[in-house]
């Protein structure tokens, strides 16, 4: 069905930014209300769902090569509940992106075209991505490959920039009522770190499949140390305030002034956002319509990908008529369905894979070793 | 022969296919291309320089804008620079009632031909009136609005601020100009929309803010060519004004929040005739909390280091016995301003100096139990101030100016 | 029924089905039914005024609403 390959290097530039792009953005402010001045450190506590989620993804691929969750359910559990698993993975990944589009399109919508109807934004944005589905995950792998410049360079300019206005002492005080506060704060950004659980989708396609797990799990701790630094920089500028922001990178730049010369440099993070989004849902858009192409057993995805933007861009709308209900979803619900959907899922998947191959192998020893006796 | 040019036509078909369908695909990106609904050009814009609110009688908000006119900076093209001629001025003050801020904002709209843009607006005054009842309700729509930057700077003015931004001072393009340059200069405090939004919300509960008025015009100069001057500071409980602080007691603060730039010191050693100024070129202040037997301390640990730029003693500075003498007043002097300041502080139960914040970064746990009678502790709290100062250079002149040589001290 | 939103969707449909439809012919009837299909059950929700209405989103909110709580104290 997929005939493009892709190598482990660009299967890291895509996942990066697809965890970083929404989670440097309004993140923090959420993390923030719940670890007050800590919150740097639950990216390092949630980070470790991410590794679990990866190390799962791998196994599992390790045991039934070549083929994506939606098809090796099917192998572990039986054809019918494989299917309920598959329908659940695609329905969490429809869902999932029509936020993430919904997310991209309101904050652009907040700060830059006020006066533009959000459909347009949105729309506008699942075209493209389609187009880029539509042509392959090797465009897509190549495309991630050509933005990460413009993704990263723009955040180390920032950060440069910045310096002069770090007040190091919002620091502290530092664990004032002890670890349970960053722990709590890292509920919410482990929900972005499980959909590291995408690499499943990729892992079939990639040329060099054994650094497949090295590859994952740097990225993992790439993203880790993007979030730590990007927390610690709006900690130190923005201080107590940055719970009551809701974009606080955004103030962040915002209040940049370097030499009185270097000012508004909110431009930086709306490349920033536009391009990291733009991977992001191209990332999760074509793990659906391959899942959805293998879930229906069809010859090819590239049909399906239209009538599935459509879902998309339906899904955005869907029972969501504010940005403080997406806000609210993103805090309370998509952390423990995040998690539950790709590491519980996954890891049960995996348990019965395991006991049911040493089931097999033991009859099968006990099969060989009979005539030998 | 026939059949080959049968295929040639086939290829052609579909590539005519191809180009059409393209065709169709960039027409209807057309529509896109331009950002239609928000499209903003330059000359549709009315740019805030600076604005103010205040407070009238009746309870309602009166926000007063100082619009940029474009017009007034493109004339002087051979002239050099913008043409400042009779009445040339180059922006304008426009202002109306609401019962909120973007009531009156609203109403205003009305009134500029162009959209106002927030943007650029580095100034935000508060009337006195207004900062007395409280600004937080007006300061929710600055911080929300996607348009003013946070680092823009606040400032409270005596009387009403609306007069502040319809001064034309001759100097600079205008009023909110002046105000920003002087801020720069840190003669008084500098405080950003930022800053002003982290006092509010942090462990103090106590804001300061630059006090600004109006210099009179001198004798000749047209009646609104005051200029607009730093004076001394507001002194917020919560969002309320509360009271104000004289120019002198400000420099103490200055010290305190390690902000002292541009301004020189001038004392009298003891037991001498005359006055020496001195520059500060460097200083480092640390503010470090105690909590010893359960009393609050505070210890300031200021090290600073200094220009002579006047010497008016007979004491010939290059003899280390005479510039101790000089050194030690310097920091008498320094230790002196920052006691008054403190002791204006304290008798007001204002923490604007930010000593919650160092004793809840040093004592969380302590802190917390203690919140709510933090104006009590701050009132009572031992302060020491401890001054390390050096003078480090003295200038072109080595002895005082002008003395004959027997004249001078300590030869 | 917002026809504004019905109509553009069933536009982009037909314009999606006339720029897929000369590669699908050589393959099977299976994926042209699921191409129909899925675009008639998106030209379905076009149909409702989904921002009000009750969803996947606030299905999924509903479930998890005791962790929801524990997030909100």
């Amino acid at each position: 069905m997929e005939k493009g390959k892709i190598s482990s290097l660009q299967m890291a530039f895509m996942l990066y930014p697809t965890i970083v792009a929404t989670a440097i953005l309004g993140i923090p402010s959420v993390t923030a209300k719940f670890a007050k001045t800590d919150f740097w450190m639950s990216p390092i506590f949630a980070s470790f769902i991410g590794y679990l989620t990866v190390y799962l993804a791998v196994k599992l691929h390790k045991l039934y090569p070549g083929q994506t969750i939606i098809q090796y359910s099917e192998q572990i559990i039986g054809r019918w509940l494989g299917k309920i698993i598959g329908f659940l993975f695609l329905s969490f990944y429809i869902q999932v992106t029509g936020l993430i589009v919904r997310e991209y399109a309101e904050f652009v919508v907040d700060s830059f075209l006020i006066d533009t109807p959000i459909i347009v934004v949105m729309a506008s944005m699942v075209l493209l991505c389609a187009f880029v589905v539509h042509g392959g995950l090797e465009g897509l792998g190549r495309g991630a490959l050509l933005f990460i410049p413009v993704f990263l360079i723009p955040q180390i300019i920032l950060f440069i920039l910045v310096f002069p206005d770090l007040e190091f002492k919002n620091i502290f005080p530092v664990l004032a009522n002890g670890v349970m506060p960053p722990l709590k704060g890292s509920i919410v950004p482990g929900g972005w770190y499980t959909e590291f659980f995408l690499i499943s989708f990729l892992l079939p396609f990639l040329v060099d499949k054994k650094k497949g797990m090295r590859y994952g799990m740097m990225t993992v701790f790439a993203v880790m140390a993007t979030l730590v630094i990007v927390n610690l920089v709006v900690l130190f500028v923005l201080g107590p305030t940055t719970s009551s922001k809701v974009y606080p990178l955004m103030n962040v730049a915002r209040y940049i002034s370097f030499a009185d010369f270097f000012e508004h440099m909110e431009s930086f993070i709306m490349a920033i956002w536009v391009v990291g989004a733009f991977v992001k849902i191209s990332v999760f858009f074509y793990a659906t319509a391959l899942g959805t192409a293998q879930w229906l057993k069809l010859t090819d995805y590239r049909p399906i990908v239209w009538p599935l933007g459509i879902f998309i861009v339906i899904t955005g709308f869907w029972s969501i008529s504010n940005s403080m209900d997406l806000e609210r979803y993103n805090v309370n619900a998509f952390p423990f369905y995040g998690a539950v959907i790709q590491t519980l899922l996954p890891l049960l998947l995996l348990l019965i894979a395991m006991i049911s191959n040493k089931n097999k192998k033991n009859k099968q020893s006990n099969t060989t070793d009979a005539p030998m006796k | 022969m026939i059949k080959e040019r049968g295929r040639v036509t086939v290829r052609e078909k579909v590539n005519r296919h191809k180009s059409i369908s393209i065709i169709l695909l960039l027409l209807l990106t057309i529509p896109f291309m331009s950002g239609c609904w928000d499209r903003v050009e330059i000359n549709d814009l009315a740019i805030v320089t600076a604005a103010s609110i205040d407070k009238k009688d009746d309870g309602s908000i009166e926000l007063s804008i100082q619009v940029f006119i474009p017009k007034s900076i493109s004339s002087g093209g051979g002239e050099g620079g913008p043409s400042q001629g009779a009445g040339g001025a180059t922006t304008l003050v426009k202002s109306d009632v609401g019962s909120n801020l973007s009531e009156a904002l609203s109403k205003l709209q009305g009134k500029v031909p162009r959209k106002v843009f927030w943007g650029h607006c580095k100034v935000f005054v508060f009337g006195e009136g207004l900062a007395k009842e409280g600004i937080q309700e007006q300061l929710d729509f600055l911080l929300r609005h996607p348009q003013p930057r946070e680092r823009a700077n606040v400032y409270v003015s005596k009387g009403k601020g609306k007069a502040i931004l319809e001064s034309l001072p001759p100097l600079e393009n205008y009023s909110g100009e002046v105000i920003k340059e002087l801020s720069d200069l840190h003669l008084g405090l500098r405080v950003t929309l930022h800053n002003l939004d982290e006092m509010l919300t942090g462990n103090s509960q106590a804001v300061a803010l630059p006090f600004i008025k109006i210099l009179p015009p001198a004798k000749g100069e047209a009646k609104l060519q005051g200029i607009p001057y730093i004076f001394g500071t507001a002194l917020f409980e919560r969002d309320k004004m509360t009271g104000t602080m004289t120019e002198k007691e400000t420099r103490g603060l200055l010290w305190l929040k390690d902000d002292m730039e541009s301004y020189t010191v001038t004392l009298k050693p003891e037991g001498i005739e005359g006055l020496i100024s001195i520059n500060p070129i460097s200083s480092r202040v640390r503010i470090i909390p105690y909590i010893v037997n359960g009393n609050w301390r505070v210890s300031v640990k200021v090290d600073t280091e200094g220009t002579v730029i006047q010497n008016g003693t007979k004491l010939n500075l290059t003899v280390p016995k005479s510039l101790k003498i000089a050194e030690r007043t310097y920091q008498k002097d320094v230790e002196k301003r920052i006691r008054l300041t403190l002791l204006h502080l304290q008798g007001n139960g204002d923490d604007v100096i930010g000593l919650a914040k160092e004793f809840y970064r040093k004592y969380p746990k302590q802190f917390s139990e203690a919140e709510n009678d933090w104006e009590r502790i701050f009132e009572e709290m031992e302060v020491e101030v401890d001054v390390t100062s050096h003078i480090r250079r003295q200038g072109y002149i080595n002895k005082p100016a002008g003395l004959p040589e027997k004249e001078v001290k300590d030869r | 029924m917002k026809w504004a939103a019905f109509l553009s969707t069933a536009f982009i449909a037909i314009l999606i089905i006339l720029y897929e439809w000369p590669k699908l012919k050589q393959k099977s009837a299976k994926d042209k039914l699921a191409l129909v299909s899925l675009l008639l059950i998106g030209l379905l929700l076009s149909m409702f005024h989904l921002q009000e209405m009750a969803g996947p989103t606030s299905w999924i909110e509903a479930f998890f609403r005791p962790l929801g709580e524990f997030m909100e104290r």
